[in-house]
């Protein structure tokens, strides 16, 4: 006897499970060896004073004015590495890897790796909640991540206190971190979304790109606290307000930006702002 | 002939029986090889982590004391628990062991009962020991129900006092006398206030040093260092809530609080990257490693600093406020009232650097 064709069953269950592969193929992989380009973000550090392009507050600007590098040389900051929200600007070689459950063999977390100070954070994947507030803050702070079709978009909390750039620019423990992470083929983007009611008036949004590298290695771990200098009990690096000697150093002229760009904000973040910058900057024939 | 003819077929059989031996080599050889091969090159193809079977076991636990209830316990590094209340309000730290339970602080009197819920619940042992980190009410407040849970548990306080044994510096035990009304003298007044600087303390397998803390928020101030399970609790000493709270009417100074901030420092270590190790217990607000420590030390130096230079330049009180030498902190660490609302936190600290250099009373 012919069996039928269209076995209303049969049928069901093969839209069924194409439905499921192609819910399963918008999950992509991003495992592997990730170099880092020189993207928009990778412009070599600015001085301090400069926080051009952050939608920084006037407190942050103040903390920031007296800030003093010589707090990298304390011992108790000289092995930190950077927070979640600063990690991809780099140095940011990146390994990812899976993390299986091998009872379901669902992926259950991302492990993600960094260059800088071998810096490892956990993206989860299984629903899990964040930490209450009272728990403790790391520097990669707690993230969970879902897919948004191709796009894996990650939530971090419980950031620590750190900074939004080299020169001091603060980020506080109050920071929620938001990442959408693409994949295509051999190229890996990231748009992040750093919101900070304490030291930002606006999100600050920040893009950056890799190429997968299967040959590309994280550095072993190297560093090693030391006292570099003999400081005496309670001693902390900083600048009192107006005496920092380091302060604007050159900054307008090196970026050839008015004063105004400089001290960043959100004002100057706007379209409509490059048209008062294009003038500016033909008056001065730039 | 026959043993050629023997030697030829036995010849063939070993040939026929080496390629098979040589097939079944080749057959378990080659995946061992192909698998060799991807080890090495492990960083072509990142193998997938997998998950241990064992982990949140702990978590799981505590999830059921914490059913149904306010305020929650959080494991903070090894026999140390955090009480917290996600209401706000003062911390308690529990410790847990084969000896009983050990309690650091006990919140404040209009959550007490809520309090000894928790405390009763954490472990089955009876509750022997109550430290606390400073007289300030809203960390003894629930002092007299946690001291009453211990009666009648024979030899509790291994003084045969038939009580919890209370401990804090002798200056919390008088400020728990003098500023209650009426006078607390009850089951969870410190039947065992110490005077010198250090008093050690030896329970759950660990040792407890407790550290007086001169002239901080008050002067009754101490902060206690679980030595095994590395963790410190430092009372009002840290909180990661708003800045201190400090009453000089109580003998308090930013200067004993710094001074207290720096011993914490002193003894905290940290593992990779300068995160964990050491944990810090604040008084109000989260738990911290080093670093959260260092950074709230770093910005009271900082913020004395600031009103030192000012006054350095003739500047008042007034003047001072409204230079706003806590701005950059303000969005963090401000209270709305109280010692840590910024003007009076300002004051505070202009009143005892006038008091220093003798310029005030």
């Amino acid at each position: 006897m012919r069996r039928s064709s269209r076995n209303p069953a049969a049928v069901l269950s093969l839209a069924l499970g194409a439905l499921l592969a192609d819910a399963a193929l918008a999950q992509k992989d991003i495992s592997g060896h990730w170099t880092q380009t020189n993207s928009e973000q990778r412009y070599g550090d600015t001085g301090i004073g400069n926080y051009s392009g952050l939608p920084v507050n006037e407190a942050a600007r103040i903390r920031a004015d007296t800030w003093s590098p010589e707090r990298l040389f304390m011992p108790i900051h000289q092995c930190e590495p950077h927070p979640a929200p600063y990690t991809p600007v780099g140095p940011a070689g990146l390994r990812i890897q899976a993390v299986i459950d091998r009872r379901t063999q669902d992926t259950i977390a991302w492990r993600m790796a960094a260059h800088w100070m071998e810096n490892e954070r956990t993206v989860w994947m299984d629903g899990r909640e964040h930490p209450p507030e009272w728990a403790q803050h790391t520097w990669n702070g707690f993230s969970t991540g879902e897919w948004n079709g191709d796009m894996l978009s990650v939530t971090t909390t419980h950031i620590k206190q750190a900074w939004i750039r080299r020169n001091g620019a603060p980020q506080s423990d109050r920071a929620v971190l938001r990442e959408h992470w693409v994949v295509n083929d051999d190229v890996l983007t990231l748009v992040s979304v750093l919101q900070d009611p304490v030291y930002l008036t606006e999100p600050l949004i920040r893009s950056m790109t890799w190429v997968r590298n299967p040959g590309f290695l994280i550095g072993s771990y190297t560093c090693h606290i030391t006292a570099e200098v003999i400081y005496p009990p309670g001693y902390i690096p900083f600048n009192l307000p107006g005496q920092n000697t380091m302060l604007m150093d050159n900054e307008p002229a090196r970026w050839g930006m008015p004063l105004e760009v400089i001290r960043g904000g959100a004002r100057t973040l706007l379209p409509e702002y490059a048209e008062e910058l294009k003038t500016y900057l033909g008056e001065r024939g730039q | 002939m026959m043993s050629i003819h023997y030697t030829r077929t036995a010849g063939r059989w070993h040939t026929a029986r080496r390629w098979r031996t040589a097939g079944r080599w080749l057959a378990v050889g080659i995946p061992v090889f192909l698998c060799a091969t991807a080890a090495a090159q492990i960083h072509l193809d990142p193998e997938p982590h997998i998950v241990p079977e064992v982990y949140l076991d702990a978590q799981a636990a505590l999830n059921a004391i914490n059913a149904n209830a306010t305020l929650q316990f959080f494991p903070v590094n090894g026999n140390v628990y955090l009480l917290a209340d996600p209401r706000g309000g003062t911390n308690v730290t529990v410790q847990i062991g084969d000896e009983g339970v050990l309690a650091v602080d006990s919140g404040s009197a209009e959550h007490a009962a809520e309090t000894l819920e928790m405390v009763l619940r954490i472990s089955t042992q009876p509750l022997r020991y109550l430290l606390n980190t400073t007289g300030l009410p809203a960390y003894t407040g629930a002092n007299d129900p946690l001291g009453e849970a211990g009666l009648g548990y024979e030899g509790v306080g291994a003084r045969g006092l038939g009580r919890t044994s209370g401990i804090s510096h002798e200056n919390a035990m008088i400020m728990m006398a003098s500023n209650a009304e009426p006078p607390n003298t009850g089951a969870g007044y410190p039947n065992l206030a110490f005077f010198n600087a250090h008093q050690p303390i030896f329970f759950n397998g660990e040792t407890i040093d407790i550290f007086y803390q001169p002239n901080a928020n008050t002067n009754s101030e101490a902060i206690v260092v679980f030595r095994k399970s590395d963790v410190i609790s430092a009372g009002p000493l840290f909180l990661t809530t708003t800045y201190p709270k400090i009453y000089p009417e109580e003998g308090g100074t930013i200067d004993g609080v710094i001074e207290a901030l720096n011993r914490i420092l002193d003894i905290t270590n940290t593992r990779k990257n300068q995160e964990g190790g050491t944990m810090v217990i604040s008084g109000e607000g989260r738990v911290a490693d080093e670093a959260g420590v260092a950074e709230y030390r770093d910005m009271l130096t900082i913020i004395r600093a600031r009103i030192t230079y000012y006054m350095e330049q003739g500047m008042s009180l007034d003047e001072i406020r409204a230079a706003r030498p806590t701005m950059d902190y303000d969005g963090r660490y401000a209270a709305e009232e109280g010692p840590a609302e910024p003007a009076n936190f300002i004051e505070i600290i202009y009143n005892h650097l006038l008091a220093s250099r003798g310029d005030g009373s």
